[in-house]
């Protein structure tokens, strides 16, 4: 039997859900539980809260599909995680939790209202909450984004969620505040409704749930024959009797014995239990515990380990309801002895299905199977039962994978006719394999080609950069990447000094015509500069040798070739050789802030050539087109 | 280099500004490169943008914080534990990152070097009766 304070441990449990049903019912926005402070008797700090307003992102990481109730749920508990989180890493910020669901880049307006509101406290009598508190009158906050500071210390916060209604009334010794983005008059009967309705009402529903739950499985335990409809009808009966009842604490033995007759109609029980969150959940969990208890039976009767959690069912049907369950668990006993017999003899043939079942679910999920079937024999099972509905139904995959796996493996067992030993079936799921490992093959297999792919064109890359320097991906694209922004900058170059030369050669085409007449030479080497823009430095040196064929009559400026590398600079120029042209271009060169460290010259019929490699001495960095300028106007000069 | 040539910085005028404000009123926020062009101006879309937003946007709130305010900007600076300005002046209506971050280095940032750790109880009793 719980004591007081279990109760309210109890109670307080399931407020979330209630707050969560209340707040989705009236379609408000959130729903916060402000309670009494353990470590700071006479302050309201928060206690609980729900979560129903707009969400800008929701990760969509998770694996299993939730309906709108758990989504809820799901994120004011990531909220209040992500709460916590941070409120560590206040104090140390290197422990900060990085697997937190959401940060705090995802939430909205409202949600931020309510993420602060976790770090209010109030004392009683001050506050919004505390003054509800100490009147014991609930309140009512119309524009509750204007209203004064002084009345409600989160108007600014609200204001950027824009909340527009808060209420707030006392319950259970603490205090709940509902708010709503739209304005909405006051309205007593809706505190009255909602408190009513569904703080109330469902926490004695839940409460017989438990006692329901305690009789469900005192017949299954009993009674493995016994139909799910069975159940259902006994559930539903029971809800609708201890569901209209007061808010009590005890349900009398009297009552529940009631709820076991069988003549009683099971009617109207569907909307209490339709308000406590999904009929068929439970349903299905009791489908679910009805084939343990088959299998817990035949078990026994090989004496498996797991007959030890059915040995004591008296004790565990006694112990948490004992004075309630106790006489018709007795009747039932009886009965359902006369019904197992039958059922026996009926299953005969199904026999081996169900040593199977036993075999199967023993064989591989003992992990999963355990928190159900530690409730067989811990003492406090049924409220674990019973408070896991929800939690047991977001892991839902459990009860998924256990029926899956019987649903496969059963029929494949009766086509041999014999139960299989556990490391048979782990056999046949070897055989089952295959099939999606290929699956998994045919894409690592693509993958691999891919990556085989990938690693050719890099080769490919490599081989066409000619200043590649190490190996790796990383630097053969860095590579690539300057190269062709050297490529393009010296067409670029290339494409303004021909233009230049272009018109220059228009406008002075007379006065030229007798230069070139008397450098033949040089008019032809210029061409084949020109001719191919794109060359590299290193075959600089081979176009020297190259024969001239065509003899253009432009004058073209390309004999002065400028590239940079950061402050390095190198020219490579040619002109026609004169008495002090050296000079003359390293007077230029070094008035461009140019430090020259390598100097090559070489002349041959008439022409120089000259290689020049130099620093810029200060920071000054003057661009290579300023530096051909420069030494082109120097050339036209001869 | 060469493509900054030419571009205004500095102060803006009140003529300027007006012509920014129409555009931004005209085509509304964003594309922020297409500004300057569309609006005539000779500056640069950073430039533009920042001075909308903390400046010409409608409904910023001059004047010094309030205590709701300062209160709201403690409580968020110590969750948040980043200066993440903007996430803290969404909270507050009518004022921008740049204020609240001017604000926070002014006149915070001392107070929270000689008490480092907040207790949030504290602020409570702070807070306006």
């Amino acid at each position: 039997m719980a004591t007081a304070l279990q109760m309210e441990g109890r109670m307080l449990e399931n407020l979330k859900k209630q707050l969560a049903l209340a707040v989705r019912n009236i379609q408000w926005s959130y729903g916060i539980f402000w309670s009494i402070s353990a470590r700071q008797p006479g302050v309201l700090e928060w206690g609980d809260g729900y979560y129903n307003g707009d969400i800008k992102t929701r990760k969509t990481t998770q694996a299993i599909e939730l309906n709108a109730d758990q989504l809820g749920l799901q994120r004011s508990e990531q909220l209040r995680e992500l709460y916590e989180s941070l409120s560590i890493g206040e104090a140390n910020p290197q422990s900060r939790r990085p697997s937190v669901a959401l940060s705090p880049e995802d939430l909205s307006d409202p949600e931020w209202y309510y993420l602060v509101c976790m770090s209010f406290v109030f004392n009683i009598g001050q506050g919004l909450p505390g003054r509800t508190l100490a009147n014991g009158q609930p309140t009512w906050l119309c524009n509750a984004h204007f209203a004064d500071s002084k009345v409600f210390s989160r108007s600014l916060l609200a204001k950027s969620a824009s909340i527009q209604t808060v209420i707030c009334f006392p319950f259970l010794g603490g205090v709940i505040e509902l708010g709503v983005t739209e304005p909405v008059p006051e309205d007593p009967s809706l505190i009255q409704h909602v408190k009513t309705s569904f703080l109330e009402i469902p926490y004695s529903t839940i409460i017989s749930k438990k006692s329901m739950m305690v009789a469900g499985s005192t017949r299954i335990d009993n009674n493995p024959a016994c139909t799910v409809l069975d159940q259902d009808i006994l559930q539903n009966k029971l809800i609708a009797y201890v569901g209209s009842a007061e808010l009590g604490i005890n349900v009398s033995p009297n009552n529940s014995s009631n709820g076991f007759e069988p003549s009683q109609p099971a009617e109207g029980s569907f909307m209490v239990e339709g308000i406590n969150g999904g009929v068929s959940q439970v349903q299905s969990w009791q489908f679910m515990d009805d084939e343990f208890s088959n299998c817990v039976l035949h078990s026994m009767n090989s004496s498996d380990c797991i007959s030890q959690t059915f040995v004591e069912p008296e004790k565990a049907i006694s112990t948490p309801k004992g004075e309630m369950a106790k006489q018709p668990c007795l009747q039932d006993l009886q009965e359902c002895n006369h019904t197992k017999m039958n059922s026996l003899d009926f299953r005969s043939d199904d026999l081996h299905y169900q040593g199977v079942l036993s075999s199967l679910l023993k064989s591989s999920h003992q992990s999963i199977l355990g928190p159900c079937f530690k409730n067989y024999h811990h003492e406090s099972s049924f409220g674990l039962w019973n408070k896991g509905d929800l939690e047991n139904f977001q892991r839902g995959g459990t009860p998924q994978m256990i029926l899956k796996k019987v649903l496969i493996a059963v029929p494949q067992m009766h086509a041999v006719g014999l139960p299989e030993s556990p490391e048979d079936i782990c056999k046949r799921d070897e055989v089952w394999r295959p099939e999606a490992d290929e699956i998994g093959a045919n894409s690592a297999l693509a993958e691999r080609r891919r990556r085989e792919k990938l690693n050719e064109r890099f080769l490919i890359l490599r081989s066409m950069v000619p200043s590649i320097s190490k190996g790796d991906k990383v630097s053969i694209l860095d590579d690539a990447i300057e190269y062709v922004k050297e490529l393009e900058r010296r067409v670029e170059e290339l494409g303004s000094c021909r233009e230049l030369a272009e018109v220059e050669a228009r406008t002075k085409r007379k006065s030229q015509d007798t230069v070139e007449r008397i450098s033949d030479n040089y008019g032809d080497s210029n061409v084949s500069n020109s001719k191919r823009p794109l060359i590299n430095k290193r075959k600089a040196c081979d176009i020297d040798e190259t024969s001239n064929y065509n003899v253009s009559k432009e004058s073209s400026t390309d004999n002065v070739t400028v590239s940079m590398i950061n402050k390095e600079v190198l020219i490579e120029m040619r002109c026609p050789w004169k008495e002090g042209v050296l000079l003359e271009i390293m007077d230029v060169v070094s008035n461009l802030q140019l430090d020259c460290h390598s100097v090559q010259s070489s002349a041959s019929e008439g022409i120089l050539s000259l290689t020049i490699k130099s620093k810029f001495k200060g920071s000054v960095v003057v661009s290579s087109g300023i530096i051909k300028q420069e030494l082109q106007r120097l050339t036209r000069k001869f | 280099m060469a493509t900054n040539l030419g571009l205004r910085k500095g102060a803006w005028t009140a003529e300027v500004e007006m012509r920014l404000r129409k555009c931004i009123g005209e085509h509304g926020e964003g594309n922020w490169h297409l500004v300057s062009l569309r609006a005539g101006l000779n500056r640069c879309r950073k430039s533009c943008r920042q001075r909308w937003l903390n400046y010409l946007r409608p409904n910023i709130k001059r004047g010094s914080f309030s205590i709701d305010e300062v209160d709201i900007t403690i409580r968020l600076h110590i969750l948040i534990c980043l200066c993440k300005w903007s996430l803290i002046a969404g909270r507050l209506p009518g004022r921008t990152s740049n204020d609240v971050k001017y604000y926070w280095n002014t006149h915070m940032h001392k107070y929270m070097k000689e008490k480092p750790i907040l207790d949030l109880k504290e602020l409570s009793v702070i807070k306006p009766q």
